[in-house]
């Protein structure tokens, strides 16, 4: 019942007037509560006050795109030892406070989940979403996200895939006549799962890949099941905004990393007609073939088709330079980079009739031209689209880079001069010639705050969380201002985690353990007795063991609070 | 949209308890029972059978050094051993997921390394990973989807007895390519003459309709075997055309990789016998090959056979679809394994030490610390195995795990074959008296255990028992409150 007031910070808060303007800012039991009556005696009636002055307060950062759990997270970090090890002796690390509920945890790439949840909240982030559940796996994803400390978090279910989604498709044929079957069986794998939303990766190409297909366009039909990436995308993404799931189909497109694949993002969009969805690391899937290496830059093209298209929303995927190991569901593509893997080892695993995952250590390189023009790419994206509401900050942790390179990737953004310092340090033909060079666009604090907070929430339907209105959950992360905004959004001064304060000048005081949000969309229970008959085709786990029940979630977030987000009303 | 809703975990609503197969925990295959009947395999009745073998009732109890005890002295005979170690050593590591979420903590507060008792196969798996990587698959896709299997060393019978009923001898699915003709089963180096129950398999299998059964023995060894069916697949990547006709000559053993001189840039393919050769070919022309193989059984050096096998598989991957699967971390290796890892960054054979976290995949082998006295204190955990003694040592143990474990142990104190200091908890076994999660052998399924029905429960199998997490809880909360004691 304690009251605590947050005093004399300028409350950045972009989904609400005024951001910006200097406020108070009232939190208890866990929300955000209106200023009390008495204002002018304000400071007395707070049982705690704290002294904000100079700091800007956000709501706590969450991350919509970060691989924090589940099979190929794991198999990374055993793959990557260097990532845990400084050569043979450990990394130095101070003994953890283990009355604060801590224990020791390493690693930068793929760090432990415990080191996970703590980087996170040093940085003012508050909830971190896990992209690729394989529904064979979800168990599994739950698990390690319940092990990472304080956060909030949640899962998107892979889906498209599954050789039953592929085989009910083709059964279907042109007239798509097993639609409802197909959404039924969507709405269930969310149920089961316990996911928030669904994942579609190279549409069909992981399935293909098993069938010894090496490629696969959004128009090309599937080896067997003679789908196309067309279909199946529609198919997913009319079923999610039938069924209300808030978050719409989570896209990784076809053909990541492959030059001039900006015409497969361009037929992604256009398969989509006009229903919202969310492209994922976009700046995988902007590359053009221009140039004497046959390798551009198409940020432009693809911010002109996400600017014409307010139904859609993307992430970066920003690359860093540095080492690091990237874990993706997408096996066809996987397998045709592993040649670039540094160091030289990679590991990828067909998957249970449903997914399959690959994972190859990455080091980009400044000097690298076609490294050096995937960062100029992610840049230019981020600063080309109009709307900060349609974009969402990330690297694709850590397939881009880790997570706790975000407060660079800030400075970047809001700090032009700091940017073109950085660009001068790469492969000189891109430094040279790229667009970056001459856009002048530096992002404002309300601007970071969408796409680091408001935006996400609003994309996963959080309602109470990435803003500071009455109401709202107590995630708070209060930042000192400074000029350099990377020491700024690299160590904030106080994190509350639904008013409890859990971090300080970058040390942990607290580690509760966090919620789990996910949806549970209706669905016809009919499809259950489809599933049960045709699923133990294609994959050799138990109806029944495919469904992560009440309890079981329990056990898996570790006694958690369970966060159901409302799905819409039957869309019309 | 209203404000999200909030759900408590506490009380859980009585939904999903009654749901569900039985998941048998005793192999690394979890084999799920829909009909919540015991599957008829060997080792899952010998399991229950130990579990409940005669005097496990009465030795249900805890005790130590022998002597029957209550709950509260054995915890605090056990809170004085770790109190008074200065390097204790976690070992055994039978348990589940909630039990190694606990563990974890414990060897975090009490710096102790821990090691499965799985750990030498645990390792050369790890290494293999750690060098190369690899390409692997999973049950389903194997039975789904192979058409050509071949097992290294022999047909797993011990290992995991149900692999070819469940999971290779039903029918592929129709649809899949080359799925009109048998599923060609190729067993390379045959351990049949030393291994009973793997001979019993062998002669079943050959009489079975949906297969083709094929053994061609070790050329050389092992490791000469696969490193030179990996240089035919290789050769024929290349281009070469490779007749099998049995005129070629049998070779002599390839020498060890490591001392082989640099492979020129064309090199002929080397002469092999018909058999392997033929093989080769059968890879190359197959739609989808698993190559099986068990960690703990592969001969010395194991490391280096599953890089080898993985390097036949990478092989293939460049023409065709091929993928390895391995048989092992059954009964909680790997699911220890799993947790640590993600908890920590790091997996077993570490241990948080004074200057960070250490891992040390050879020095920190149980066995060897103990053989080293590098350790004074073993903690041995075995929920699922009650035949599973501690090693040998004259290290004070605590020793968790079924009641029958207990009887066991307290007939070595009996002989006076134990070390001075011995206090035995006994703890449910998820999957028989308790819930509990397990990964499977393809590493990424997570199975929920379920208590075994009553109704199958043996008459003298013991209830009531704590589980693992809690004693393990009671044991930390009873070493952080005697830290702040004066």
């Amino acid at each position: 019942m304690s009251l605590l007031c947050l005093h004399g910070g300028r409350v950045i808060d972009p989904a609400h007037p005024n951001s910006g303007a200097q406020r108070d800012l009232w939190v208890q039991d866990g929300r955000v509560v209106a200023s009390p009556t008495f204002d002018a005696h304000a400071g007395t009636l707070a049982d705690t006050t704290i002294d904000t002055s100079g700091c800007v307060l956000m709501a706590g950062g969450i991350d919509m795109h970060t691989h924090i759990g589940g099979g190929k997270v794991n198999l990374a970090r055993l793959l990557m030892v260097e990532d845990h090890r400084d050569g043979p002796n450990p990394i130095p690390a101070e003994a953890p406070d283990r009355r604060a509920g801590l224990a020791t945890s390493c690693g930068t790439c793929t760090p432990g989940t415990l080191a996970t949840g703590q980087r996170y909240v040093e940085m003012g982030y508050t909830a971190a979403f896990e992209p690729a559940m394989v529904p064979s796996n979800a168990r599994h994803a739950h698990m390690e996200m319940g092990d990472t400390p304080i956060l909030d978090h949640g899962a998107y279910v892979m889906l498209g895939n599954d050789e039953l989604f592929l085989q009910l498709l083709a059964e279907g044929g042109a007239a798509g006549s097993n639609y409802s079957l197909l959404r039924d069986y969507t709405a269930w794998t969310l149920h089961a799962t316990k996911a928030l939303g669904v994942k579609i990766v190279n549409p069909g190409g992981i399935s293909a890949f098993k069938f010894n297909q090496r490629s696969l366009n959004v128009d090309e039909r599937h080896a067997h099941w003679q789908i196309t990436p067309r279909q199946v995308l529609h198919t997913l993404a009319r079923a999610l905004r039938e069924l209300g799931v808030p978050h719409p189909l989570h896209i990784h497109g076809s053909n990541l990393g492959v030059a001039g694949n900006i015409q497969s993002t361009l037929d992604t969009i256009d398969a989509l007609e006009g229903l919202p969805a969310h492209l994922t690391h976009i700046q995988f899937h902007a590359y053009g073939t221009d140039g004497p290496k046959k390798f551009s830059s198409a940020a432009l093209q693809l911010a002109e088709a996400v600017n014409a298209k307010p139904e859609l929303s993307i992430d970066i995927g920003q690359i860093m330079f540095g080492q690091t190991v990237t874990a993706s569901g997408d096996t066809m593509r996987q397998h045709a980079n592993a040649g670039l893997a540094s160091p030289r080892k990679w590991t990828g695993s067909d998957i249970e009739g449903f997914a399959g995952c690959g994972v190859v250590p990455f080091r980009y390189r400044e000097q690298s031209y076609v490294n050096a023009l995937q960062w100029v790419i992610g840049l230019e994206l981020f600063l080309l689209v109009n709307n900060p509401w349609q974009v969402v900050l990330t690297t694709d942790h850590p397939n881009g880079g880790p997570f706790t390179s975000y407060p660079h990737l800030i400075r970047l953004l809001m700090d032009r001069s700091f940017r073109q310092e950085q660009l001068a340090k790469l492969h000189p033909d891109v430094a040279n010639q790229c667009a970056l060079k001459s856009i002048s666009r530096e992002l404002t604090l309300d601007e970071i705050a969408v796409m680091t907070r408001s935006g996400p929430a609003r994309l996963l339907g959080l309602a109470d969380r990435g803003h500071l209105g009455v109401g709202a959950a107590a995630d708070i992360a209060v930042y000192r201002e400074q000029a350099d905004v990377e020491a700024m959004f690299k160590q904030p001064a106080w994190v509350f985690k639904d008013g409890a304060l859990v971090a300080q000048a970058g040390r942990i005081l607290a580690a509760p353990v966090g919620g789990t949000h996910f949806v549970a969309p209706g669905y016809d229970p009919a499809v259950e007795a489809v599933l049960r008959r045709r699923l133990p085709q294609h994959t050799s786990i138990g109806f029944d063991q495919l469904v992560i029940g009440h309890d079981e979630l329990c056990r898996c977030c570790n006694g958690g609070r369970l966060l159901p987000a409302a799905c819409f009303g039957a869309a019309a | 949209m209203s404000a999200a809703a909030v759900v408590s975990c506490l009380p859980p609503p009585p939904t999903d308890a009654a749901a569900g197969a039985w998941v048998c925990p005793f192999c690394p295959l979890l084999c799920e029972a829909p009909d919540r009947q015991v599957p008829d395999c060997p080792r899952a009745r010998q399991r229950l059978a130990s579990l409940a073998q005669p005097g496990a009732n009465s030795a249900a109890g805890p005790s130590i050094n022998g002597q029957p005890a209550s709950l509260a002295d054995a915890l605090a005979a056990a809170v004085r051993l770790l109190r008074a170690s200065r390097q204790p050593l976690f070992g055994g590591l039978g348990t589940d997921v909630s039990g190694a979420r606990a563990l974890q903590r414990l060897a975090d507060a009490t710096g102790a390394i821990s090691d499965s008792a799985q750990g030498a196969a645990l390792s050369e798996s790890l290494r293999t990973l750690q060098d190369r990587g690899g390409y692997s698959t999973t049950l389903a896709e194997l039975r789904s989807r192979a058409d050509l299997v071949v097992c290294l060393g022999g047909v797993f019978a011990s290992a995991a007895p149900l692999l070819f009923e469940r999971h290779v001898l039903p029918a592929r699915n129709a649809w899949m390519p080359g799925a009109n003709g048998p599923r060609q089963v190729v067993v390379l180096g045959s351990t049949a003459g030393q291994d009973a129950p793997d001979a019993a398999l062998l002669a079943r299998l050959a009489t079975e309709p949906g297969i083709t059964l094929q053994t061609i023995p070790w050329h050389g060894d092992a490791h000469s075997t696969v490193a030179l069916l990996c240089a035919l697949l290789a050769a024929l990547g290349r281009g070469a055309v490779l007749p099998i006709t049995p005129s070629v000559p049998p070779a002599p053993p390839t020498p060890p990789a490591a001392s082989a001189p640099p492979a020129p840039p064309a090199p002929p393919a080397p002469p092999a016998p018909p058999a392997l050769l033929a093989l080769a070919h059968a890879l190359r022309a197959a739609h989808y090959s698993v190559i099986i193989g068990a960690p703990a059984q592969l001969p010395a050096q194991g490391a280096l056979l599953m890089e080898a096998a993985h390097r036949c598989v990478e092989r293939l991957n460049a023409h065709t679809r091929a993928a390895a699967l391995w048989l092992g971390g059954g009964e909680g290796g790997a699911t220890t394994n799993q947790v640590f890892t993600w908890l920590t960054g790091l997996p077993l054979r570490s241990r948080a030490g004074p200057a960070g976290l250490e891992h040390q995949p050879v020095i920190f082998d149980a066995n060897r610390l103990l053989a080293d006295g590098a350790v004074d204190l073993l903690m041995w955990l075995s929920c699922f195995d009650a035949d599973l003694l501690p090693p040998p040592s004259a290290c004070p143990r605590i020793v968790l795990g079924p009641p029958a474990l207990g009887a066991a142990l307290a007939g070595q104190a009996a002989a006076g074959a134990a070390p001075s200091h011995t206090v035995f908890l006994p703890v449910a076994t998820p999957g028989v008296q308790t819930d509990g999660d397990l990964f499977r052998t393809d590493g990424t399924v997570l199975l929920p255990l379920r208590p075994l029905p009553p109704s199958l429960q043996a008459p003298n199998n013991p209830a009531d028992l704590p589980t693992l997490p809690s004693l393990l809880a009671q044991l930390g909360e009873a070493l952080r409150s005697a830290e702040v004691a004066p």
